[in-house]
């Protein structure tokens, strides 16, 4: 038996699982290979101290630190999704409506500040859209509103209070003869657009 | 796909608990993923304290293999592997990885010198008692697998310390079984000598 298969088999040999004849084959080997000899000596006592060894135990924290990193590293296992996904429930017709409305309503608010609307899309469901896309088209906005909304009383409501709120501003630049309108409610930090034809 | 996975998969889930954790764990459920983590922890975590020596490192790396495991887990394949050969895989790419990495910034030398400091001074307490035991053996075990190459020292970690089997070893090795039990038996050989220079008995 050659040194190199006697280091292979000790690791059987040491088991306890080798059969008989490989046993006697590796106990004869050892008894006339001094290298050998030490390696099975050697084995055996650094098995005989591991067992003497205080197994490694994990900190506690350990355990938590883990499930809170693996439950922050759900945002990036699934990807996130585009706020067009996200608002893809909105766009069903019926919350289409009522978001529609809500935009008519913001819209409002804007020409109180001097601004005006353009065409409603999809696009300016977007948060960010609503807040920047701001631009002319109004009127399209508006018949595409009252085409989509049912209700006219809340449709005559509205267009009572635009009424009112553009009379209002009339009377405001008015007042003012030619100087900017008055300071309106402040209702988003950001400056608004400036105006496109 | 089968018209009853269910029964299909069952006798394996038996198997192996980790597995039915595991299919658990893909369908979103998140106690089954606690459960995986808490069952596995410690094991991953001695594989990496035995491997670098250092406490606050084997934190860092058990935390990065369960955050590989858990992007992952996908590619285990519940079906035929064993999830403890492939955490254990995982944890060693990892380990080697981070050995190649540190050892450009001159990390095996700060292990050098804390091993220079340690066979000076001995262990807290001095000079290795004859016959050491608990927390004690435990250092200068450490003392010791800091001193192996990296291939004896994760062959004796694995077999010694976390008792897999040599044919798991070779699996996460990815070499033969008899270049396993090979470095198995250099690496003891090696561990016994480092430790009766040390002055511990072995
Ligand atoms: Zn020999």
């Amino acid at each position: 038996m050659k040194c190199s298969e006697f280091e292979i088999r000790l690791c059987e040999f040491l088991d306890g699982t080798l059969e008989e004849t490989s046993r006697r084959e590796m106990e004869q080997h050892a008894s006339e290979c001094e290298l050998c000899a030490a390696l099975v000596a050697d084995s055996r006592a650094v098995q005989g101290f591991l067992e003497r060894v205080e197994p490694v135990e994990a900190p506690q924290e350990l355990v938590t630190s883990i499930l809170y990193r693996t439950r922050h590293a759900r945002s990036s296992v699934w990807p996130a999704i585009g706020w067009r996904r996200w608002l893809q429930p909105l766009l069903q017709p019926r919350f289409a409506m009522s978001m529609a409305m809500t935009i008519l309503s913001v819209s409002m608010l804007y020409r109180v500040a001097g601004v005006q609307i353009r065409q409603l899309e999809a696009a300016d469901l977007n948060p960010i859209q609503i807040w920047h896309g701001v631009d002319n088209s109004a009127h399209r906005l508006w018949n595409r509103g009252v085409k989509f909304y049912q209700n006219a009383r809340f449709i005559y409501e509205i267009v009572q209070q635009w009424r009112a709120l553009d009379s209002e501003e009339e009377q405001g630049a008015e007042a003012a003869a030619g100087s900017p309108p008055p300071e309106p409610r402040k209702l988003e930090p950001s400056p608004p657009p400036a105006r496109k034809k | 796909m089968d018209s009853r996975p269910e029964a299909a998969s069952g006798a394996t889930f038996a198997a192996d608990p980790d597995t039915s954790l595991v299919a658990s764990c893909l369908r979103g459920d998140e106690t089954a993923w606690e459960a995986l983590v808490k069952l596995h922890t410690r094991r991953v975590y001695s594989i990496c304290f035995r491997f670098t020596g250092r406490a606050e490192q084997a934190q860092d790396l058990t935390q990065e293999v369960f955050l590989r495991v858990f992007r992952s887990l996908k590619s285990f394949d519940v079906g035929s592997g064993c999830f403890r050969v492939w955490l254990t895989s995982l944890t060693r790419n990892l380990l080697i990885d981070h050995y190649r990495k540190t050892r450009k910034e001159k990390l095996v030398d700060s292990i050098e010198d804390r091993m220079t400091e340690l066979e000076q001074t001995g262990s807290p307490g001095g000079r290795p008692e004859a016959r050491v035991a608990g927390r004690e053996a435990s250092e200068w075990l450490q003392a010791g697998l800091a001193r192996l190459s990296p291939e004896l020292r994760e062959a004796v970690i694995l077999r010694d310390v976390e008792e897999m089997e040599y044919r798991e070893i070779a699996e996460i090795l990815k070499v033969p079984d008899g270049t396993v039990k090979s470095r198995i038996s250099r690496g003891r050989a090696e561990l016994a000598r480092l430790l009766r220079k040390m002055g511990v008995e072995v």
